[in-house]
């Protein structure tokens, strides 16, 4: 039996053979017991562990099981924030033991001052809410969309044309992160045409079509060099 | 045994299923690796040579070729259905890097140098790298610790985390949460815009921090003590703090802002769909 | 105790059914009914693709996120297809909590031909479970993976951090080293 051909009986088995190999192959099993056996027997595993229906566990888990859901159901118990503040616990305990001993340095009496007063830090101040002129920023608006619209249409109609020249990952990437973004910025056009006022909002509507430029710039390079 | 490769040659591989191969190399000498498909994992020592293990899975070989800067390795397409090679290097720690791989991991550990790190379907890990430390995947995580100098980091589809760094830092996202742990960088930039963002570290006097997202939280974490003057912009959301700042009324969709400290540094965070908070470090 | 889903005449996957709509109404007896049900595969699962030690906080993690997500089971697949792609979910991720200890493997088309070779003691039997368990860690992985859960090589791939190249190469391996137990 050559392993020329036992190497590609899995790859047969699951249709994953180019169709000159394939051929190649069948041709072969006609004549090659062997690999006709290996053949049927790698069909037998494989039938074999689909259907398996597996051992039972050592422990029984229910016990465990029951006594969290019983917890969810008395609102107790959230897995998701459990394992998310985790990582914060994490950094902080090194951190939490200083301000303990700290705290004891300080004394008994007047750690609970200080858990009453202030902590000491510098007092900020707000020193102004940014209030521009009403109509400056729908004109930002007005000038990003002009900016950025001609040569984003451009890249958008040069990869569409050339798709075939990126790999698969890369196109599904693209259309994702390009559907993440469409949506970003039909929200914040939504939301400045609520507020037209708004600086922020005209500066993050700019902002998005900046990064929608830069994603079809990279990709439009990319199929240059795949050309 | 070690091999002496000369400038302008070019040496073929062929094995067949793996190889362990040393190359003497001078020192200034940068490393480039091509790789189609497969890993590449990179460690390093003090010599100055190249170790290559390459595990390839059929027939395939791989190709050397010593430039007057490089030492260039890459696959060498034979006529199989696959011809993926996964790699271990072990590399001089100063040596600088350049590795690509559209199918696999890509995994520096200990470098010195400067690494430039392109992945299309795998994730990216450096430990280490100093001067220039640039990353990039499609569809992937990226991770980057112990790394200082100018660091550029870019995944469209995976998270981005850093942890301790210094130097300046570009990171652009956006479908994935951004994390940046003990940073003491004197700048940074982050743009995602499906993801939050998490920063904890050290503002630099005079330094400039960025961080923007669309869709996404914000959480800032630095000692007390610090001085900045603090932009916040958010649409769509709260700001929580336990430093002490009295507000105005906020109008929707508006930006505030406000000095910490000496006012030193300056912060910008903008969400427009999520919260902001901005906490003393513990 | 007995349950309408008890009943002999029901298939496996209508009993499964029903048992989900109860559950997902908050009959934990219900759930306890799936579960016994699922509980040996999903353990074979999480053994295969773990070290043994890791399995009993995963088991929990899998039927308590199960519950969880319940009510966004569909009945578009069978309850077992949902819920064990549910359980690889989460024992991969499992995985990655212990993967800077893990040795990264330079294809072990080695190991397993040792293995198979490997003396073992004359008129013990072993059974195919236990060449499965005997089967080199990334070999299993993949086997498990594309094999019984009917992952593709390139979410394999992507999963345990290897190329789709190894992935086709380690299942093949592991197709045959097990196969002499089918021989005949």
């Amino acid at each position: 039996m050559s392993d020329e051909w036992t190497d590609k009986l899995s790859a047969y088995l699951d249709g994953e053979l180019s169709q000159e190999n394939r051929s190649g192959l069948e041709q072969h099993i006609e004549t090659c017991e062997d690999c006709r056996t290996a053949l049927r027997q790698l069909r037998d595993v494989v039938d074999w562990v689909s259907e398996y229906q597996g051992r039972e566990p050592e422990r029984d888990a229910w016990p465990g099981i029951s006594a969290a859901i019983s917890e969810m159901k008395r609102g107790v118990v959230d897995l998701d924030s459990r394992r998310r503040s985790r990582r914060r616990v994490e950094l902080s305990i090194p951190q939490a033991l200083a301000a303990v001993m700290a705290l004891a340095v300080v004394g008994a009496g007047s750690w609970w001052l200080a858990r009453e007063t202030a902590p000491q830090t510098q007092m900020a101040a707000v020193i102004d809410v940014s209030a521009p002129q009403a109509g400056s920023t729908v004109a930002a608006t007005i000038a990003a969309a002009q900016k950025y619209g001609p040569a984003i249409a451009d890249l958008e109609a040069v990869l569409l044309s050339e798709e075939g020249m990126l790999d698969s990952v890369t196109v599904r990437v693209l259309r994702e992160q390009l559907a993440i973004i469409d949506r970003a910025l039909m929200e914040a056009q939504e939301a400045l045409a609520r507020d037209p006022a708004s600086d922020f909002l005209a500066d993050h509507y700019t902002g998005m079509m900046r990064k929608k430029l830069r994603l079809l710039r990279g990709a439009a390079r990319q199929v240059e060099v795949s050309s | 045994m070690v091999v002496n490769i000369i400038a302008g040659a070019l040496m073929a591989i062929t094995i067949p299923q793996s190889t362990d191969t040393t190359f003497a190399v001078d020192p200034g000498l940068r490393l480039e690796l091509h790789n189609s498909s497969g890993y590449i994992v990179v460690r390093t020592w003090e010599r100055n040579e190249v170790r290559v293990r390459a595990d390839n899975v059929f027939r395939g070989g791989f190709v050397v070729e010593r430039t007057s800067s490089a030492l260039r390795i890459g696959a060498r397409r034979w006529d199989y259905d696959d011809d993926d090679i996964d790699y271990l290097l072990t590399v001089p720690a100063a040596m600088d890097l350049e590795l690509s791989s559209s199918d696999g991991d890509i995994r520096v550990d200990g470098t010195a140098g400067e690494v430039t790190a392109r992945a299309s379907d795998g994730d990216v890990l450096i430990r280490g790298g100093s001067g220039r430390v640039s990353a990039r995947t499609s569809d992937g995580s990226i991770t980057a610790e112990n790394v200082a100098g100018r660091i550029h980091l870019e995944s469209s589809d995976g998270d981005i985390t850093v942890e301790r760094a210094t130097g300046d830092i570009e990171i652009e996202a956006t479908d994935g949460t951004v994390e940046l742990w003990e940073v003491e960088a004197t700048s940074v930039q982050v743009d995602n815009v499906d993801g939050d963002i998490m920063f904890d570290g050290v503002l630099a006097p005079r330094g400039s921090y960025r961080l923007s997202t669309h869709d996404g939280d914000i959480s800032v974490h630095i000692p007390e003590g610090t001085g900045a003057r603090v932009q916040l912009g958010i649409y769509d959301g709260d700001f929580s703090s336990n430093f002490s700042i009295t507000f105005p009324q906020w109008p929707r969709g508006r930006r505030v802002e406000f000095t910490l400290g000496n006012g030193s540094a300056e912060l910008q965070a903008e969400t427009f769909d999520g919260d902001i908070s901005l906490m003393r470090r513990p | 105790m007995k349950s309408l889903t008890d009943k002999p005449e029901l298939t496996a996957t209508e009993a499964d059914l029903i048992d989900v709509e109860f559950a997902v109404s908050g009959d934990t007896q219900a759930f306890e009914r799936l579960y016994r049900r699922h509980v040996p595969r999903v353990n074979s699962l999480a053994r295969w693709l773990l070290s043994s030690d890791d399995v009993d906080d995963v088991m929990q993690d899998v039927f308590i996120r199960a519950w969880e997500k319940l009510a966004t089971f569909r009945g578009k697949s069978a309850f077992g297809t949902w819920l064990h792609r549910l359980a690889t979910n989460v024992i991969l991720r499992q995985r990655e909590k212990y993967r800077s200890n893990e040795k990264r493997g330079l294809g072990s088309s080695v190991d397993v031909m040792d293995a198979r070779s490997a003396p073992m003691t004359p008129g013990l039997k072993v059974d195919i479970e236990t060449a499965v368990d005997r089967l080199p860690e990334r070999a299993r992985q993949v086997f498990v993976l594309h094999d019984m859960e009917g992952y593709k090589h390139e979410e394999i791939a992507r999963e345990l951090s290897i190329s789709v190249g190894t992935s086709r190469s380690q299942l093949h391996h592991a197709r045959m080293a097990l196969r002499s137990f089918f021989a005949g």
